[in-house]
């Protein structure tokens, strides 16, 4: 299989960029991609897993530079991460046998992110607003009020002085078995997940995102990319290389770039990228399709 | 060499040109002095000798026709490749064999490329609750994971689709082998058409027939054409001879691709060695994403 090397480079440096900027692995973005320019949608899953761990780790240790993680949150949602991705995995075998796997991820596809995005959306931009209204009148500036009294009554109640927040461990816990059984259950979305869940149900600062977020989604895919190469043989190495040397370029910039712009234009930004993929994919859910069969080892390119 | 019958025994000493005939004795050398014992014992010995050197050139015949079919010396069909290994490598980008051979020209010749058999599901997206997804899946367990045909004509014309269907000549006749016998005839038919369309999609089956020209009244060649994505292993070349619609003769040979240098190694790891495989990867991905931050060197910003 032959590639093109310097496109492979460049679309791994846009995709490191955003995964930089963001906190997210990225995989949305360049499977498609990778199966649009030729590769084989079970090399692309594997290849691109392999690929997230590198720029995952450039992005991460930018922000770790920057000290904008958070590792006490981050260990506490691994925690999490482990329960929920076992069980994630489980869920999917039970599926697939029931035969209801395919209506099931696209309907957690279309529901779930499309609601985080539509959420995010609206926090965002009426934070905008709100800013631009309280120009010159710092005192009407209040920090997002919560919304989750009833988080406060949790027991388990931790310090966590980076993010400036005493909250219960166990919405944190919540929030990372959610995020594992996420992308066991579909592969990509660890980034998409977290950080939306992040900033609304654990109220962390928008800047410590996006590190956090990465130091989980190395983990995951450090695990998923073994457990591919191993059950599928699907990462192909010389690929995954050439699109990591771009990834893990474009990560620093990415988050070099975060750090420079506002907090809610970073929201707004994401929630639009996540709800343009819900977009796609319901057009592609409810669009007849070109071609009404398909070959593959069925999953994610399933689709 | 050529053996000139002579009956008459009286001659048969003097046949100077018979294998080993100037080993046996003649007037010249010394017959006369044998008795007539003698000559009564070599006259009996005639014939069984003449009747074993028949059978013996006879059987020797057969068999070298036989052996000659199977090396493709023979008249009727023969063939050979340019080429009978395409090495890929990460430079590959494609590759052309010439297949060359006799036969006689009143004949069609077809020739038929066929990689090796792989697994392959097939999905059918059907609309449930108002949703395209794929609902039905049917798996097969052995299906040409490449498929060409050459021909000096079209195959319709060649012979009839009851003998193309059971050799498999040409792309709507292949046959891929089902895993599951719980598929119904309509759908075993459906999902391999199916299969066969989305192969032809994706340019691993050929829906083009590459002619076969003679260029002389027994000599015919053509050029068979690889893509640039190709599975490993053993392809099967096989040339049919068709006389009016039947098969005259049929032979076959191996082509194998197999990957060469850096490719081969990391093929190789991928195939036996995969969870060392996949933590190789990991630990390279895990390095290069450590050096590269280091290396582009951005003096850490002031937090928002």
């Amino acid at each position: 299989m032959t590639v093109n090397a310097p496109l492979m480079i460049i679309l791994g440096a846009i995709v490191g960029f955003i995964s930089g900027m963001f906190g997210v692995g990225g995989g949305f973005l360049m499977t498609p991609m990778l199966i649009f320019l030729g590769v084989p949608p079970s090399f692309a899953v594997g290849s691109q897993t392999n690929q997230i761990v590198g720029s995952s780790m450039s992005g991460m240790m930018t922000y770790w530079r920057k000290q904008s993680i958070d590792f006490k949150i981050a260990a506490i949602l691994q925690i999490g991460s482990l329960v929920g991705t076992a069980f994630g995995v489980w869920c999917f075998n039970l599926l697939s046998r029931l035969g209801h796997l395919d209506l099931t991820i696209a309907l957690m596809y279309v529901v779930i992110l499309g609601i985080i995005g539509i959420l995010m959306m609206r926090e965002a931009v009426t934070t905008m607003i709100r800013k631009a209204w309280a120009q010159g009148k710092p005192q009407a500036m209040t920090r997002k009020h919560k919304q989750h009294n009833f988080f406060c009554r949790l027991p388990g109640k931790m310090r966590f002085p980076k993010s400036g927040l005493y909250i219960s461990i166990v919405p944190i816990i919540m929030v990372g078995t959610f995020g594992g059984f996420m992308v066991a259950m579909m592969g990509v979305g660890g980034g998409f997940f977290l950080v939306p869940c992040m900033v609304f149900f654990l109220g962390m600062p928008t800047y410590l995102t996006a590190g956090t977020s990465l130091f989980q989604i190395i983990i995951s895919t450090v695990i998923a990319t073994i457990l591919q190469a191993g059950t599928t043989h699907s990462v192909d190495l010389t690929l995954a290389m050439l699109i990591l040397l771009g990834g893990a370029s474009g990560a620093p910039f990415g988050a070099h770039f975060a750090g420079k712009m506002r907090g809610e234009h970073l929201r707004a930004i994401l929630s639009l990228m996540i709800l343009t993929v819900v977009g796609k994919l319901l057009f592609d859910l409810l669009a007849t399709p070109l071609h009404f069969y398909a070959t593959g080892s069925g999953g994610l390119d399933a689709l | 060499m050529i053996i000139r019958f002579v009956p008459n025994t009286d001659q048969f000493w003097g046949a100077h040109n018979m294998v080993g005939a100037r080993d046996l004795p003649t007037e010249e050398n010394g017959l006369e002095q044998k008795s007539g014992f003698a000559k009564r014992r070599v006259r009996m010995l005639y014939w069984p000798f003449m009747a074993v050197l028949c059978l013996g050139f006879a059987a020797f015949s057969q068999i070298s026709v036989a052996r000659a079919a199977e090396s493709g010396k023979s008249g009727v069909l023969a063939f050979d490749l340019s080429s009978h290994e395409i090495r890929v490598d990460s430079g590959y980008e494609g590759a052309e064999i010439t297949l060359f051979g006799t036969a006689e020209r009143t004949g069609n010749v077809v020739v038929v490329v066929r990689g090796p058999a792989g697994e392959t599901k097939v999905h059918r997206k059907d609309k449930i609750l108002g949703l395209w997804i794929n609902h039905k899946t049917v798996e097969f367990k052995e299906s040409p994971q490449f498929y060409a045909v050459a021909a000096t004509g079209k195959l319709s014309e060649i012979a009839e689709s009851k003998i193309l269907m059971s050799e498999q000549i040409g792309t709507e006749h292949v046959q891929p082998i089902l895993a599951d016998a719980q598929v119904t005839e309509a759908e075993k038919q459906e999902f391999t058409e199916a299969l066969i369309a989305d192969n032809i999609r994706h340019a691993r089956f050929q829906a083009e027939v590459t002619p076969i020209a003679f260029i002389s009244d027994r000599l015919f060649r053509t050029i068979l054409h690889f893509p640039n994505h190709l599975p490993m292993g053993e392809f099967t070349v096989t040339v049919y001879l068709f006389h009016n619609g039947a098969i005259a003769a049929k032979q076959t040979q191996n082509l194998t691709v197999k990957p060469v240098g850096m490719t081969a190694f990391v093929s190789n790891l991928a195939e036996n060695y995969p969870f060392s495989y996949g933590v190789l990867a990991v630990i390279l991905a895990l390095i290069v994403g450590t050096i590269i931050p280091l290396l582009i060197d951005r003096k850490p910003k002031k937090a928002k």
